[in-house]
């Protein structure tokens, strides 16, 4: 409960970033119609088996609009503070679970700017021009299994930048390794392409790893590009990643802070 | 002056070694990796019997060359809004020396060394493929092409950076206008429709850098104007560097 408690005052006091989502919508809004112009040009010359125009195009808005809630690059500045000042220490000496409390701020500060962001950018792609536009559900049952995906989706992109942000505890050097982990996950979680249109055998690494489950599955769900019961198989390894990667998270934490305090002494 | 300004900023990167060599490599791996999706696409669209393989990365590396070459160096443009923001922008404008000079020389970042180095590579190689008789003449139209791109990107930075004057902050937006342009520029221009072949012919030249210079290199044309098109970034330097003056004039400080 004590956790619930704090989920939602950290979304209380997140939401006051008001001016900051509104330069985020803009920028999402930009990146969207500059994306939609390429992929446009690409459909114009052929079209491809793997996703269809319009799937694609739904795809892009979708990426747009929940951009906050998928983002892998997330810093916390917080985290990465009290570990190099020793506050940490303070933090153990508290009745919680330091990995839920953490986790519980990241899944907060997403969700604040995930609210502010995402309806002004859903409701002006629903109403573009016909062929530029965000497309409806394909279904309502799709519509539901989007939700639970983007939901379970969440849930894992906090669960992997924990561990990132873990990671980066073992160096003083946090940027670049940072910057590089996040830049291979990326591109395995269709952040640089979607993942139908990435190498067939990118597509087969990106099976056997989480992240295509964090944006990917719920936008392919919701534009029918995945059917149903594919749909319910990987909502299924979804949950099961969340407790492998929250199991994972869990472990690497103790292992860094216990190198860590001796230094924050 | 300008020898000392590198020197600086080149004993402050190497302060942290492995720091360095770690930003430098992830760097370069996102840009990699931007290179790589649009290598992808064109895979996975079958295109590449349309689009001379060469003659693509010629057109995209020529951007990221000149992109990288002006964060690199017109770094303290890109970040303006730092110097205005901690009022340094106050104490360039009293010493008695140029202010643009003064500028690029608050910040060269060494850590997009990579990525230049990687642009480059591409550049030569692929340039060699796609003139098959190599002349002096598309020696200096490639010098040129380089250069303009390298001017066109830091006058976008100036231009961006006029904004600060009026915003002080609120960078974030603007990124979208550097990035974007970047991030359009990689495809061929004769991909898209004709709305955005003409803002990148006559609002941001970018068609003046690699398109209309790759005709010439290939052979289809000899005609002297798309040899010395490059030339025309000049006018876009000209005019960012005028709304930029416009700036100072009606600068107040930030007073801190």
């Amino acid at each position: 409960m004590k956790y619930l408690s704090y989920l939602k005052l950290e979304l209380l006091s997140n939401l006051q970033y008001r001016s900051a989502a509104l330069a985020g919508i803009a920028t999402q809004f930009f990146w969207g119609a500059l994306l939609v112009c390429v992929y446009t040009a690409f459909y114009s010359h052929t079209s491809i088996d793997s996703i269809n125009y319009d799937q694609l195009i739904t795809y892009v808005w979708l990426n747009q609009a929940f951009f906050a809630l998928i983002f892998i690059r997330n810093k916390d500045k917080d985290i990465f503070s009290s570990i190099r000042t020793g506050t940490v220490a303070y933090e153990l000496c508290r009745p919680y679970d330091l990995y839920i409390w953490w986790y519980v701020k990241l899944l907060s500060k997403k969700y604040a700017a995930t609210i502010l962001r995402f309806l002004p950018i859903i409701v002006v792609a629903l109403f573009l021009p016909k062929p530029y536009n965000l497309s409806l559900p394909i279904s309502l049952l799709a519509f539901i299994l989007f939700l639970i995906s983007m939901f379970l989706g969440s849930l894992v992109v906090c669960a992997i930048n924990l561990i990132a942000h873990f990671l980066t505890f073992f160096t003083m050097h946090d940027k670049g390794i940072f910057s590089i982990l996040n830049s291979i996950a990326e591109l395995l979680a269709g952040f640089d392409l979607p993942i139908p249109l990435l190498p067939a055998i990118l597509i087969m690494v990106s099976e056997y790893l989480p992240f295509r489950l964090i944006g990917d599955l719920p936008f392919r769900i919701y534009s029918g590009n995945i059917d149903t019961l594919y749909a319910l198989k990987s909502i299924g390894l979804q949950i099961i990643w969340i407790i492998i990667l929250m199991i994972l998270g869990h472990l690497i934490m103790k292992k860094a802070l216990k190198k860590v305090c001796i230094q924050g002494g | 002056m300008i020898r000392k300004y590198l020197s600086i900023h080149l004993k402050v990167a190497l302060e942290y070694k492995v720091s360095f060599i770690l930003t430098i490599l992830a760097q370069t791996l996102s840009m990699f990796l931007e290179i790589f999706a649009v290598e992808a696409l064109f895979y996975k669209f079958s295109l590449l019997d349309i689009y001379n393989i060469n003659q693509l990365i010629l057109s995209y590396s020529v951007v990221w060359l000149g992109f990288s070459l002006a964060e690199m160096f017109s770094r303290g443009f890109d970040n303006f809004a730092n110097l205005i923001i901690d009022g340094s922008f106050d104490l360039l404008l009293i010493k008695p020396r140029n202010i643009f000079l003064q500028i690029f020389g608050s910040d060269i970042c060494y850590e997009k060394l990579g990525r230049v180095i990687f642009a480059f590579i591409l550049v030569i190689t692929n340039f060699i493929k796609v003139v098959e008789s190599i002349s002096i003449l598309k020696i200096i139209l490639l010098i040129l092409m380089i250069l303009s791109s390298f001017i066109l990107f830091t006058s976008v930075f100036i231009l961006c950076a006029s904004f600060c004057f009026k915003t002080v902050q609120g960078l974030e937006v603007i990124n979208i206008f550097t990035n974007g342009t970047r991030t359009l520029a990689q495809y061929p221009m004769d991909i898209y429709n004709k709305v955005i072949r003409i803002i990148f012919t006559l609002v941001i030249p970018i068609t003046f850098i690699n398109y209309y210079p790759i005709q010439y290199l290939n052979n289809t044309t000899n005609n002297i104007f798309y040899l010395l098109c490059p030339l025309a970034i000049l006018i876009f330097l000209v005019i960012s560097t005028l709304v930029f003056k416009a700036g100072i004039k009606h600068y107040y400080s930030t007073g801190s």
